[in-house]
């Protein structure tokens, strides 16, 4: 799957909050996009899953536009998980997971495996009867990863997932355990978008970063052509180094 | 709790209530001796007639109000919404009220006799805030719409009864506090109207659980929120409306329990639907048994009762589940 943002603008309460954006995200690729708040990282994700239509330019899955699709046809190709859920009933984490698979018209004992695969992708076995709302922050964010990630898990190759903040709320081991999870997803065909503000994360484990400043894209390129000193000075108005760690190019400020 | 022994208790204990209210009253009867025909024609007259008719009356409307408080809760996503939110009971309340002052009058709801209108009623509140909430995206557009047309509603009801006599004013509030007093096997069988509507709504369990999440989510599950929420509002609105057309408006159990049963079996939708039309049908007995039974030769309404204990016990089960979610 390929997914694209082709001259996108979008107009929200009659302010422009993204200008003739062009990014193109192929299968087998992890994107991120990175900038400072209320530069259109959200509202980029809003045009990408089709829940807000551009006021000008397109948006295109596999090269046809995204309005094609219908939500259910969407649901079998794209995944998005959304900065925060307002879930607050008493679900046991494997029924929330569980939810991931409705559109899939595949068997209960199928859906069963995909969940369990899944969960121990994430390390949320040993939680798998507790109830939902009960659970910390993070484990809550883990759980609702793995329900976007089990409704394409048996189709990666023909995947986009669209996360906003996934890593956020997550602790070192989670992070790490989360993009190593992306990394495996992605060299299975999947294409993953992901809304970041660890720019060294990011940089570590995306193949392209996008980096938005007021509705503008101010770079699209490999993370050591992206994250420089002066396109971030320029898209945060903070002064910053980038020094060489052991191979690993590192953002200091 | 297992699934399998909570559905099993709550069908034993159905059984057992309903046992239990069949034999209860103002004269007592041995269902037993009922069935192996020993009892008396009298017995069996009050029993068939009566008794039975009202037993499968409470387990109707029970049921309905308790599935439809369910559903309305998931739908909204919060565990003290209630039918009444979607504006059926006020509705009702309004053209019952307008029946009862102005109906003999008036062509349109003489026609409808007093249930009639407040079905009517009903329908056309519900309506109303579909129709205000209609361009909207947001679930919190409705509840505000319903606020707004109960708050409408409420101030007909009370102008209404300005303009009333003595004797309309207690008919309007015997009304409005439902009673099954007087229930026939054709009401029932209007009631069972309701049953259909029921099966289609538990038919929509999964969508339910998914709508849980948020409507964003919802939709990236490739469910469509606003034509879910239109046939939840109107099957929902539906239910409410037969019920309280025959019976007049029933209030707590629909906020309670399902309630109760989340706190017990959790939110599983195909799970949680069921189990509270059969906690709503058994406590729904439950209550008017007492009514029935408590001041013989008289009734009390059985709204009064519902409400009465409802209330305070709806108090309580907030204040633990908030010491809960500290822990």
């Amino acid at each position: 799957m390929t997914i694209e943002l082709h001259q996108a603008s979008l107009q929200l309460d009659h302010r422009e909050v993204l200008s003739g954006v062009s990014v193109r995200v192929e299968a087998g690729e992890i994107r991120s996009v990175i900038g400072p708040n209320g530069a259109g990282k959200s509202s980029m994700l809003a045009l990408l899953s089709g829940e807000r239509q551009p006021s000008a330019g397109s948006c295109l899955l596999e090269s046809k536009p995204l309005k094609s699709y219908g939500i259910e046809d969407l649901s079998r190709r794209l995944a998005i998980l959304h900065q925060q859920s307002s879930l607050d009933f008493p679900f046991t984490v494997d029924e929330v997971i569980q939810m991931g698979r409705y559109p899939c018209d595949t068997s209960d004992s199928f859906d069963e495996t995909i969940v369990s695969e899944v969960k121990t992708k994430l390390d949320l076995e040993h939680l798998s009867d507790r109830t939902y709302i009960t659970l910390s922050g993070g484990e809550k964010q883990r759980v609702q990863l793995a329900r976007v990630i089990a409704q394409l898990w048996d189709q990666l190759g023909q995947a986009v997932f669209l996360f906003d903040e996934p890593t956020a709320p997550l602790d070192l081991t989670h992070q790490r355990q989360f993009l190593q999870l992306c990394e495996e997803m992605k060299l299975a065909g999947a294409c993953i978008v992901m809304v970041m503000h660890d720019i060294n994360l990011a940089s570590r484990y995306s193949d392209q970063i996008t980096l938005l400043r007021d509705g503008h894209v101010l770079a699209d390129a490999a993370p050591a052509l992206a994250i420089t000193e002066s396109l971030i000075q320029q898209a945060y108005q903070i002064d910053v180094t980038i020094e060489d760690l052991g191979g690993r190019r590192v953002l200091v400020y | 709790m297992s699934r399998a022994l909570t559905f099993t208790l709550l069908s034993i204990g159905l059984i057992l209530l309903f046992l239990v209210g069949s034999s209860m009253g103002a004269v007592s009867i041995n269902p037993i001796q009922l069935l192996s025909g020993v009892a008396s024609a009298t017995d069996q007259i009050i029993f068939f007639e009566l008794r039975l008719p009202r037993l499968v009356m409470n387990i109707i409307i029970g049921a309905g109000v308790a599935l439809s408080g369910a559903a309305i809760q998931g739908l909204f996503r919060n565990a003290l919404a209630d039918p009444a939110l979607i504006g059926v009971s006020s509705g009702a309340a309004v053209f019952a009220a307008a029946f009862l002052v102005f109906g003999v009058q008036e062509p349109v709801l003489r026609l409808a006799g007093v249930s009639g209108s407040a079905f009517l009623g009903s329908i056309v509140a519900t309506m109303l805030v579909l129709l205000v909430a209609k361009k909207s995206h947001s679930t919190s557009t409705i509840l505000l719409a319903g606020i707004a047309v109960n708050a409408i509603a409420l101030s007909a009801v009370g102008l209404l009864s300005y303009l009333s006599t003595d004797a309309q004013l207690r008919s309007v509030s015997f009304w409005a506090l439902g009673s099954f007093n007087g229930v026939t096997w054709a009401m029932v069988g209007v009631a069972a109207l309701s049953i259909p509507a029921m099966i289609l709504i538990y038919f929509e369990s999964s969508r339910l659980n998914i709508i849980t999440l948020g409507d964003r989510e919802a939709t990236g599950l490739g469910v469509s929120v606003r034509q879910l929420r239109l046939r939840l509002i109107v099957g929902c609105a539906f239910i409410v409306a037969i019920g309280v057309s025959q019976v007049g408006v029933i209030s707590f159990i629909g906020l309670v329990v399902p309630h109760l049963v989340r706190l017990t079996i959790g939110s599983n939708h195909k799970v949680l639907l069921p189990a509270s039309a059969i906690g709503g049908a058994a406590i729904m007995i439950i209550a008017d048994t007492l009514c029935r039974t408590l001041f013989v030769p008289n009734e009390l309404p059985v709204g009064i009762l519902t409400a009465l204990v409802g209330g305070p016990f709806f108090i309580y089960l907030i204040i633990i589940q908030k010491n809960r979610s500290r822990l």
